[in-house]
């Protein structure tokens, strides 16, 4: 198998990969948020481990924003986009989740300190689009440039990081005794 | 708006292989200038045309050395024109020019050579009164890193992108993916083979026979 085979035959992880992200995120909750802010006056109302901390990068919160489209993977295309406040949370989200959808893109926010980047990650090219980076503070252009290199790189490294983080976990018997059990259940699971 | 300013889409690629040594800024510079953008011309054959130009200015197609080659990274503008004369316009003005051509020597058909030769002649009479459509994608080369980033997540022109990136600078690129990721986080041999050889999770439903075809977790 040449690596193009080999690549194709592993593009299915990266919906897969936006589903435990998305399973992960609704861990946190807005008063994480705050917490993780540098200025932050009120202590984190969870413990630090349930934020997200691959290895190598320091913790970050991460939210699923809208919208959220989900796809499933079957020979026909069946796609909904769903809208709203809190689309990851609706009750139509996790009805095509129970009928075989998964996520093709993930509009994701993450914040670390006093920074906070927006972006939409696509599942089967990890593609990164609609990118909102933290403000520059440089102004002059060749500065400026390297400014935002700098800081996609910081998302890049935090997105990459969760990205083995998951690899290994399915690579890991813990997958298939323990987390796929749950986010099953997860998906089961009725909206409160 | 992109990798300069303002919200960005872009698609990451890896330099496969070991980063540029020796004078590979001489190099450069002469194969960038090769391959540098130069404007369609109503009289070519040509429908679209690809090259380098500056990533700030795609007007900007003379590029020296330090036009694009800095300390650590290389930065460029990919600039795609094309001719795009509508079909229906197209086809109106060919009628009336092969209308003319016939009364001018009267006959009531034309041969098939006759009709190629015009569809040429009116195809570049509109397209001198036109402009081509035009395209500027920027890209950025972190050279120790192999890391590409191009700002675009169209798959068309990201296909123009890595043909002109390699032809330009004799060195394949691979696009980011999970494969690519694990290979650079440093994964192993054994380990890599284990991934290439995962199938997808069932995560809605049972372990029951999978539904549609849809494969099932090895």
């Amino acid at each position: 198998m040449d690596l193009l085979d080999q690549i194709d035959g592993v593009r299915f992880l990266g919906r897969e990969w936006l589903l435990y992200l998305w399973y992960e995120s609704e861990r946190m909750g807005a008063d994480d948020r705050d917490a993780l802010r540098a200025d932050a006056t009120v202590p984190l109302v969870r413990p630090p481990q349930e934020l997200f901390t691959p290895p190598g990068v320091d913790p970050f919160a991460l939210y699923v924003t809208s919208p959220l489209v989900l796809e499933a993977r079957f020979d026909v295309v069946e796609r909904v986009s769903i809208t709203g406040t809190e689309p990851s949370e609706s009750n139509e989200a996790r009805s095509a989740l129970r009928e075989g959808k998964l996520p093709a893109k993930l509009k994701l926010e993450i914040v670390r300190g006093e920074r906070d980047w927006a972006c939409t990650l696509d599942g089967d090219t990890l593609s990164l689009s609609a990118v909102r980076l933290p403000a520059e503070l440089k102004k002059e252009e060749d500065a400026a440039l390297e400014e935002r290199l700098f800081l996609m790189a910081e998302l890049e490294g935090m997105l990459d990081a969760l990205l083995q983080q998951y690899v290994e976990l399915r690579l890991s018997k813990r997958f298939a005794s323990t987390v796929r059990p749950a986010m099953r259940e997860w998906i089961l699971s009725d909206i409160a | 708006m992109g990798l300069l300013g303002g919200s960005v889409s872009y698609t990451r690629f890896y330099v496969r292989g070991d980063a540029p040594s020796g004078n590979f800024r001489s190099r450069f510079e002469k194969a960038v200038a090769h391959d540098a953008f130069r404007p369609l011309a109503a009289e070519e054959e040509e429908d679209e045309r690809v090259g380098w130009c500056s990533i700030r200015d795609p007007f900007v197609i003379e590029l020296e050395r330090d036009d694009f080659l800095y300390a650590d990274h290389v930065h460029l503008g990919l600039r795609i024109d094309r001719w795009r004369v509508p079909r229906n316009l197209f086809k109106a003005h060919y009628a009336i020019a092969e209308r003319e051509l016939m009364d001018t020597q009267g006959i009531h058909r034309l041969s098939r050579s006759q009709k190629e030769d015009l569809q040429v002649f009116v195809m570049r009479r509109l397209r001198k009164q036109t402009i081509p459509a035009m395209r500027h994608v920027e890209l950025s080369w972190e050279l120790g890193t192999g890391l590409v980033r191009i700002a675009s997540t169209s798959k068309p022109v990201l296909a123009h992108a890595v043909i002109q990136f390699e032809k330009t600078f004799k060195l394949q690129i691979a696009e980011h993916g999970v494969l690519t990721g694990m290979e650079r986080a440093g994964f192993d041999e054994a380990r890599l083979t284990k991934l290439v050889a995962l199938q997808p999770a069932r995560l809605h439903a049972e372990d029951e026979p999978a539904k549609r075809g849809a494969k099932a977790e090895g």
